[in-house]
């Protein structure tokens, strides 16, 4: 048993000592090194190595493409023993510019070695200039490509070629698509250098038999302004598209036709760069006030009110509206107003693009107040601009306004200091020349006795609730009623004792002591007046023992004093009612 | 001695308030003086010096709200007017100064759509101070007290009394919602007001970013916060951005 597990181990090591052996390499390769702008090209780099694991490849700078990673598929293989892995990695290159394009070389390194892989040269030439080669040199996936040619396409086309500088040109591009696609297809516009841009919505989607064959076509217009006179280029723009290789959309029929593999491969669509001819703005009969509008407008000029008080202020709107570049327009130059201060309120813009023209108004605004009474006048405004359609300088004009202002003013009228009271309503000539009391301004929320002062109603209903279910206590409770109202009916009888007394009746008053406290005690633990001895309330355990001896003895004292009078007078009279007026306030608080 | 310094320690306070009173009353006559003469940088120098004496009151920010219209500075004087009526918010002249002021400013917020309901709110808070509908508060909490206490203790009392009791109830959870939104707008909220001539409204705080809008003098906010030199503002239309510290003067 120890014989076999010792050959397994020196079979490992042999492995692992040839495993040590094995180098790393990379490998990189294309399926094509010459195509077309916009085809793609497959990238697939292979990594073999030792052991389990491989580290990952450092990708050279792909920048002259647009790159999706499409694949890896990672394999170990045991061959005599020995460990070997292998990586493949598969990236789809679209090259985005024509010419000849380097694949640096892959770099893999590992702890203890560094390998590369060889460079790879790409030749991008022009769409269309590789239909002519022979057709048994093109490739299956070449003519899978030329098929999807035939599928999608994009155009752009211009309303026109020569127009003058700030003109619109508009733009319509187009997306012919026959197949369905994976994904939404992402479109990317070029710079338009040289020129300042404006949306055309909504875009439009329709179908149209283009050489016999039916295709729904998007379609997306935008307007674009040349800024600059000269030769300018409208580059294309560049659809990137993932076509469902499983057939057309047209086509139910087709399934049989499809390529399985080549499904969601992303394609780069591109069209013609157009060529414009930008002519310059006519220098003859410019205008002077000419500040460089082009397009076809008219002009107004409105304010909120016409007659106004001295130093109230007046919006005044003039508004430009008509076709053409209405972001870009330049503002109206607007006539020096000595009898008015002028502030600059600002401007606002409406751009309407529905019609497939830019089109829209512009307002600019400001605030005027006259400085002193009187009738002025806002003179006529001018704007000059260049009309593209007829070819020649147009001026429009506003209409004349007039103001009244009336009043003595604010602003600049001094006037007599006067105190606030009674002083007119609109009185900025107005100060308080009264020195005034220093603040008093008390913030009543942060006052603690304000709070305070809010809580007595609460404690007001608390005791409102209490008062209420004693009283119906008191009526409902017999008990409670006699424990509540013992001391009120023993002082009772304490007034009539002291009557007693001050007639020499000591018999009665010693007999109303007596009575006063047995019937306190009586109440109080809602016991029978009548029958209640002595003897009961020894027995009673509800009486503490200190109180029970002395209330036993003055009890028995009350009666000698009450059956055998002789030798009690005024002086033990007053001891004895001392002694009840103790006792009642010791039980009071005992029972 | 020990009495005489006593008696100085007793005496100096009085002497020093009054002699500071005097000074701010002669201040401020000068300043009425040089109002009336069409100095108004003097009358402002004046007034300001009053203020830096610690004298504080309403009608102290009144004259200077006016002295500073007159002097052109829009947005200090609608500072001033604002600082006025938060001492005293009931001084009406203040008030229609201060709408009369901001006439001035060139910006026009358009307000927020807050619907019918929060109209109706805000007209009904609008009317007193936090005070006021403190006091407010304060009056219909104690009828409602009472009137609950008596109806406890004699129940089955008419129906007048329980009238009183939902009306002053009601009275009284308004007036305490109407005291809570006075308190926050007028007292927890900081104000600020454009003092330059014109003042980018970026959507950062410092020049490096994008500009949103252009504010004019006078222009009114709620200041959010602050960073570094900028404080983060919204507009009454709720747009938010940042301004330089030294364009604005908190209210």
């Amino acid at each position: 048993m120890i014989g076999k597990r010792s050959i397994l181990y020196v079979l490992l090591l042999i492995a692992f000592l040839t495993a040590k052996a094995m180098a790393l390499s990379v490998t990189a390769s294309v399926d094509t090194d010459e195509i077309e702008l916009g085809d793609p090209i497959n990238l697939s780099i292979t990594l073999t190595g030792r052991g389990g694991s491989l580290p990952d490849p450092i990708l050279p700078d792909l920048s002259d493409f647009d790159v999706y990673s499409s694949g890896r598929n990672q394999s170990i293989s045991i061959v005599n023993g020995a460990f070997s892995s292998s990586l493949e990695l598969n990236y789809t290159l679209v090259p985005k510019k024509i010419g000849s394009l380097l694949i640096g070389p892959v770099v893999v390194k590992d702890k203890n070695e560094m390998v590369v892989s060889d460079p790879i040269k790409i030749t991008v030439k022009k769409p269309g200039s590789l239909q002519k080669r022979p057709q048994a040199e093109q490739r299956s996936t070449r003519r899978q490509d030329q098929k999807q040619r035939e599928d999608f396409f994009i155009e752009q086309t211009v309303d026109k070629t020569d127009p003058y500088v700030g003109e619109q040109v508009t733009l319509t591009f187009r997306f012919y698509q026959s197949v369905n696609l994976w994904q939404q297809p992402s479109l990317e516009w070029p710079e338009y250098a040289g020129f300042t841009v404006e949306d055309l919505p909504p875009n439009s989607r329709s179908y149209q038999y283009v050489n016999g064959k039916r295709y729904l076509v998007t379609e997306i217009k935008r307007a674009l302004f040349p800024v600059t006179p000269g030769k300018v280029t409208i580059d294309t723009p560049r659809l990137t598209i993932k076509p469902d290789d499983f057939g057309s959309m047209m086509d139910p029929f087709s399934f049989f036709d499809r390529d399985f593999f080549r499904s969601g491969r992303p394609k780069v669509l591109t069209a013609r760069p157009i060529g414009l001819n930008v002519r310059p703005l006519p220098q003859k009969r410019k205008p002077e006030g000419f500040s460089g509008a082009v397009g076809n407008y008219k002009i107004g000029a409105e304010v909120d009110k016409d007659s106004v008080g001295v130093d109230e202020p007046i919006t005044l709107k003039v508004i430009l509206s008509g076709t053409g570049n209405i972001k870009s327009l330049p503002p109206v130059q607007m006539p020096e107003l000595a009898d008015f201060r002028v502030y600059e309120s600002g401007k606002t813009e409406s751009i309407d693009n529905k019609g497939r023209v830019v089109s829209g108004s512009k307002t600019f605004e400001q605030a005027i107040i006259p400085r002193t009474s009187g009738v002025f006048t806002i003179p006529s405004l001018e704007y000059s601009f260049f009309n593209p359609e007829r070819g020649r300088y147009e001026t429009v004009r506003t209409r004349p306004i007039e103001i009244t202002a009336t009043g003595e003013g604010l602003v600049d009228v001094g006037g007599a200091p006067k105190n606030i009271i009674g002083a007119s309503k609109r009185s900025f000539a107005y100060i308080i020349t009264e020195f005034p009391e220093p603040v008093k301004n008390i913030d009543l929320s942060a006052r603690f006795w304000f709070w305070l002062l809010q809580g007595i109603p609460i404690i007001g209903v608390i005791a409102a609730v209490a008062v209420r279910s004693h009283y119906k206590r008191l009526v409902g409770d017999r008990s409670y009623a006699r424990r509540i109202t013992a001391i009120k009916r023993s002082r009772s009888i304490f007034k009539s004792a002291m009557a007693k007394k001050r007639s020499g009746d000591f018999s009665g008053f010693c007999g109303d002591l007596y009575d006063a406290i047995i019937g306190f005690i009586a109440d109080r633990l809602d016991l029978e007046k009548s029958g209640l001895t002595i003897d009961d309330l020894r027995a009673n355990e509800r009486i503490s023992a200190d109180i029970k001896d002395d209330l036993t003895g003055f009890l028995e004292r009350c009666q000698i004093a009450r059956f055998v009078p002789s030798g009690f007078d005024t002086h033990a009279a007053d001891d004895l009612l001392m002694e009840a007026s103790n006792l009642i306030g010791r039980l009071e608080k005992a029972i | 001695m020990k009495r005489f310094g006593a008696l100085l320690l007793f005496i100096l306070p009085v002497v020093q308030s009054t002699a500071l009173a005097n000074t701010n009353e002669i201040l401020w006559q000068e300043a009425a003086e040089s109002y009336d003469r069409g100095d108004y940088s003097s009358a402002l120098e004046k007034y300001g010096r009053i203020l830096e004496r610690g004298f504080s009151s309403s009608e102290l920010y009144y004259n200077l709200g006016n002295s500073y219209f007159k002097s052109g500075k829009l947005g200090a004087s609608i500072w001033a007017y604002r600082r006025a009526l938060k001492l005293d918010p009931d001084m009406e002249q203040a008030r229609s100064n201060l709408n009369y002021a901001r006439a001035f400013n060139a910006d026009k917020i358009e307000g927020r759509e807050r619907g019918f309901t929060l109209d109706i709110w805000d007209f009904l808070t609008g009317f007193f101070t936090s005070n006021g509908y403190l006091i407010f508060f304060a009056a219909a909490w104690w009828i409602t007290g009472l009137v609950a206490a008596f109806m406890i203790i004699k129940p089955g009392t008419t129906s007048l009394a329980y009238y009183l009791l939902i009306v002053s109830a009601i009275v009284a959870i308004f007036a305490a919602a109407a005291t809570v939104r006075r308190v926050k707008l007028d007292r927890l909220t900081t104000w600020g007001v454009l003092t330059a001539q014109a003042a980018h409204i970026r959507e950062g705080p410092g020049p490096d970013f994008q500009k949103i809008e252009i504010g004019h003098e006078g222009l009114e906010f709620k200041i959010l916060g602050e960073r570094e030199s900028s404080y983060l503002i919204e507009l009454g239309n709720s747009l938010k951005g940042w301004v330089e510290k030294e364009a604005v003067l908190i209210i």
